[in-house]
């Protein structure tokens, strides 16, 4: 019953029209991860209808809420640094955390850099610069120290509700390097595994049980960090205009129909038609050799990077 | 004009759509939010960041597994 009740998620209805798809496609293996995942998907939103539509992680009368287990938001402390009123700390602490957060991530610049430094502690400052900043990714780009960012934030709305003099503000001076250099690491690291990923995976075979597995396994790791939340603080992006955002719709449902209209005029579902290419017929000259095969891979992880941690 | 050059064409017109948009979300005052932000909002929960990040993985399974 719970299954049937979460049915009515748009998502799951997109991931059962997806495996039904990738199942006469020809990939069955596909379809069954993508039906068992649109399984658990309709259960968990079921169970939280039951419950009467709570969501967890809502943060208290401030907009939508983020998905369950989601870490606390910049925008939140934006607002929790607001209400706990003016910043404690003398100018060099607060400057310090403002100047290290800017430019690394908008919310954060909008959260700490503003409330920090003194010059204006009032819920509309800070939280209007998180909803209204543009597209937080574009500023993430440049990220790799985000984690730094982001303990610059929490940081700062914990020294503003601990008091006056509450935390000296050479914390923050003194963390704020090895926070960094510790991101960078992260970085550095997660670049290298991911370009011996790409290259060992890439020189396998397409569709063999060797190139199969690790595809797998990676991603239902990312999907199963992605069930538990966000890896990151972010910040609320507001109501969307609805126009604006259903343009996006559309373009999005102008590319799946066209995809399936040259799937549906493929000699058979399996078999690929020089007429009427689908994205995987024109990909396959591409992904005919290793090189090709890891550029694109990697290009997948990064953008399951960057998906990861939005 | 082939079947083949019109599918293609086809394909062509809707990046430079989606293209399109995004220009006009970041570079002009246009009521469109850009790529990252209808993104941002639509895995803000969690059915919408599973379901985002499955999209991701069936990529890779589409192209490389079996």
């Amino acid at each position: 019953v719970a299954v049937l009740a979460g049915c009515r998620e748009p998502v799951v209805i997109i991931l059962v029209l997806i495996s039904y798809f990738t199942v006469i496609s020809g990939k069955p293996l596909d379809g069954v991860l993508l039906l068992v995942v649109a399984g658990a998907l309709a259960w968990e939103a079921g169970q939280r209808r039951r419950r009467g539509g709570r969501r967890p992680a809502r943060a208290a009368g401030r907009g939508p809420g983020g998905p369950p287990g989601s870490r606390h938001r910049p925008g939140t402390a934006g607002a929790d640094l607001a209400a706990a009123g003016p910043p404690a700390a003398g100018p060099a602490g607060a400057g310090t955390a403002g100047k290290d957060t800017a430019g690394k991530d908008t919310a954060g610049a909008g959260t700490a850099g503003a409330g920090t430094a003194g010059k204006d502690t009032t819920g509309k400052d800070t939280t209007g610069k998180d909803t209204t900043g543009k597209d937080a990714a574009g500023e993430d780009a440049a990220g790799a120290d985000a984690a730094g960012a982001d303990a610059a934030v929490l940081a700062a709305a914990g020294e503003a509700a601990a008091g006056p003099s509450a935390v000296p503000a050479s914390w923050f001076t003194a963390g704020q390097p090895r926070a960094t250099r510790r991101s960078w690491l992260l970085a550095g690291a997660v670049l290298a595994g991911g370009a011996l990923y790409a290259v060992v995976v890439g020189s396998f075979t397409r569709y063999s049980w060797p190139a199969t597995i690790p595809v797998i396994v990676l991603g239902a790791a990312v999907v199963g960090r992605g069930w538990r939340g966000p890896v990151r603080s972010r910040p609320e992006p507001g109501p969307l205009p609805l126009a604006g955002a259903a343009v996006w719709g559309v373009v999005a449902l102008a590319g799946c129909l066209w995809e399936l209209s040259a799937l549906l005029q493929q000699p058979t579902f399996e078999a690929s038609s020089y007429a009427h290419p689908t994205i995987s017929t024109l990909t396959d000259p591409l992904l005919a050799g290793p090189p090709g095969r890891s550029l694109v891979l990697a290009a997948w992880l990064a953008l399951g990077w960057a998906l990861v941690r939005r | 004009v082939s079947s083949h050059s019109v599918t293609v064409l086809g394909y062509l017109l809707v990046l430079a759509a989606g293209l399109g948009l995004q220009f006009l979300a970041t570079r002009s005052r246009a009521r469109i939010p850009p790529f990252g932000t209808v993104l941002t909002r639509i895995m803000r929960t969690r059915t919408g960041r599973v379901g985002v990040l499955v999209a991701w993985a069936w990529i890779g399974l589409h192209f490389f597994a079996r």
